[in-house]
This record gives structure tokens, C-alpha cells and sequence, in this order.
């Protein structure tokens, strides 16, 4: 029976396709049958973060009108076999429902150990869509005051449904920020949302290039690693949080950050 | 430091403003509940009932009820 998860937030832009997706690879490549749905339709986008965008032939929308089944819809991640992407349509949100979106995820239940679900923005029918079909939920925040506020809502909304865990994970972290005192620290949120995170991702130039050509972040970078780390806290349980100030803790690092402070 | 400060105090106002701007009808929607749900075991009426509903300054909702009874109903007990 797979894990199915939803990754919502109030605010756009906080980074849910960028996490779906590089979660989806990481836990891939430990072997994982994965399976990422974008449950954004209309503005759909990753397909387009995956490098699969000239792939798609079937979408959401044709499997639920009958034009194709369910699987001849899912196209296989560049170089990894183990994981698969139901791209969402470019049209039509109006013509899928909650129950239609639940029928896709329990067929898929059985196919792989993953099912992860990428949400639009908001909290309308789109929000209500992704969620139904879900058995678990995270919140993606990123440390700005908006983004806070909005996923406090969220939090609360997802309350009213019936899943076994809503969790959290804080994208886009400044450590120097955080070390200068210039913005909210991962504590700071833990302690307004009351939620450990699971997982803290910085932000890292890298995921942006990645995004542009369509491939997941790899090798030693900060984004990687951290992504890696998120990836063994959903296989293991554990709630260990890469350290984003840790590059900031070295001499260097405090050389570096003293610059910064007095420009 | 200061700036860190500043963005905490307006995130920790502004959480606590949402909180405060439930539904009015919702205080009026929990007491008919829990009403009907005393009302199964005590003998009163729902004028005898008063519910209020505060924020603390971290956030948390303080829930008062008191209520009174005439008396206990006899509920029936199925073994």
C-alpha cells in the first residue's frame, strides 16, 4: 500500500513543485516506486521542473474522459525507471472533482510505494481536490511573514480532514539572514506553526539553475544534501533537519557574514 | 537582530488578529451543540447556558462554559 501525500501551501511560490520533485528522485533513487501527480491543473508546471514537458502524450484529464488508462498517462523519470509523473492538463480544473482525484490515487495505491501530489496554491476547490485524495499532508513555508500567516490557515484547514499526519518543511532558508538577525529562524516557525519540521531545505542558486533545465539538484551542494536528508526522515521517521547555519558557524564563514553586515 | 524582532512581533499580531476573526455565528454554533449534548444528561435551558471564547496573547483559544442544571436526567444504562 503506497504513502500518499499531499505537499500544500497557502502562498505560491514557496517552492511545492521544486520539493515534490526533488523528493520524488531522492527517495527514487533509494529504490522507491514513486509516482508524482500534479494536481494543478491549468497551471500546470511539473512536468516542466522534471524535464518532461515534450513527453507528455496522455494527461490527468484523459485517463478520468477515457482517452487512455491510467498507466499508458504515467511517463517514466529521465534515467530513473523507478519513478513516474501524471502530468496535469493544461485545461478543464472544473472537470475534475474530489472523488474523480481520490479514483486516481487508489488506483495507483497498489503500483508503487509513493504516491506524492503537488498542489496548487490557495485553498479553494483546487486545494480541496489535492488534499481528498491524500493520507498525509505537508505544509511548505518559507520564512516570510505571508507565507507564515498563510500556512497557520492551511494548518487549520487540514485539520478538518481526516489524515494521519499534517508535517512541515521550511524551504528557502538564509542561513546568513537567520545568523544576522535579519529574518525569522527555523525555531521562530516552529514555534508560531507548532510543528517539528521535517525537513529544512536552504536556498541554494542551484535549485534555481535545476528548475531551468529541468532536472532534479544532485552532487555535494547544500539543496542536495538537504533534499537527501528530507528523503531518509520519510523512509526513517526521524525528524533530523539539515543545519543551515552550520557554513556560517566556520571562520570563514563568520569573515564572510561580518562583509555582508557591513555592506 | 532588530529587523528579526520586528518581523515576529507583526507575524505573532497578525496570527492572532486571524484568530479573532471567526465566523460570528460560530460561538453561537458550538454553544447549540454542546447544548444538545447537555441537554441528554441534565434537566436546563439554553438560557442557563453561557459560552465564551478568548485568545491568549501566544495564540491559544481559552473556552469557557458554564452552564446549569435543574437537575439529572435519568439515562438508561444498557449493559
Amino acid at each position: 500500500m503506497a504513502k500518499k501525500i499531499v505537499f500544500v501551501s497557502g502562498k505560491g511560490g514557496v517552492g511545492k513543485t521544486t520539493v515534490v520533485s526533488n523528493l520524488g528522485v531522492q527517495l527514487a533513487k533509494r529504490g522507491k516506486n514513486v509516482v508524482l501527480i500534479d494536481a494543478d491543473i491549468g497551471l500546470n508546471n511539473l512536468d516542466v521542473v522534471m524535464g518532461v514537458e515534450n513527453k507528455v502524450v496522455y494527461d490527468i484529464l484523459d485517463v478520468l474522459e477515457g482517452r487512455c488508462r491510467l498507466k499508458q498517462a504515467l511517463i517514466k523519470g529521465e534515467n530513473l525507471p523507478s519513478l513516474s509523473i501524471l502530468a496535469s492538463a493544461h485545461f478543464g480544473a472544473g472537470h475534475i472533482s474530489a472523488a474523480e482525484m481520490r479514483l486516481i490515487v487508489a488506483n495507483l495505491d497498489s503500483l508503487f510505494d509513493y504516491v506524492l501530489i503537488d498542489s496548487p496554491a490557495g485553498i479553494d476547490n483546487g486545494f480541496h481536490r489535492a488534499v481528498s485524495g491524500a493520507g498525509e499532508a505537508y505544509v511548505i513555508v518559507s520564512p516570510n511573514i505571508s507565507s507564515v500567516r498563510d500556512a497557520d490557515k492551511v494548518i487549520s484547514l487540514l485539520n478538518t480532514y481526516r489524515l494521519d499526519n499534517v508535517g512541515l518543511i521550511i524551504n528557502r532558508v538564509r542561513g546568513d539572514l537567520i545568523m544576522l538577525g535579519e529574518t525569522m529562524s527555523v525555531d521562530d516557525i516552529t514555534k508560531l506553526l507548532k510543528i517539528i519540521p521535517t525537513g529544512v531545505i536552504p536556498e541554494d542558486d542551484e535549485v534555481s539553475l535545476c528548475t531551468c533545465i529541468g532536472r532534479a539538484v544532485e552532487g555535494n551542494g547544500e539543496a542536495a544534501e538537504a533534499f537527501s536528508l528530507l528523503a531518509e526522515n520519510f523512509l526513517t521517521g526521524r525528524n533530523k533537519q539539515y543545519d543551515c547555519l552550520a557554513k556560517y558557524k566556520t571562520f570563514w564563514g563568520r569573515v564572510k557574514l561580518k562583509k555582508r553586515a557591513k555592506a | 537582530m532588530k529587523r528579526r524582532r520586528e518581523t515576529l512581533n507583526r507575524l505573532q499580531s497578525v496570527l492572532l488578529f486571524d484568530k479573532l476573526q471567526a465566523p460570528n455565528n460560530f460561538c453561537e454554533l458550538v454553544k447549540r451543540d454542546l447544548y444538545s449534548v447537555l441537554a441528554s444528561y441534565f434537566e436546563m435551558n439554553e438560557n442557563s447556558m453561557d459560552f465564551y471564547l478568548d485568545v491568549t496573547s501566544e495564540g491559544a483559544f481559552i473556552v469557557t462554559v458554564t452552564a446549569r442544571a435543574t437537575r439529572l436526567k435519568n439515562v438508561p444504562i444498557i449493559i
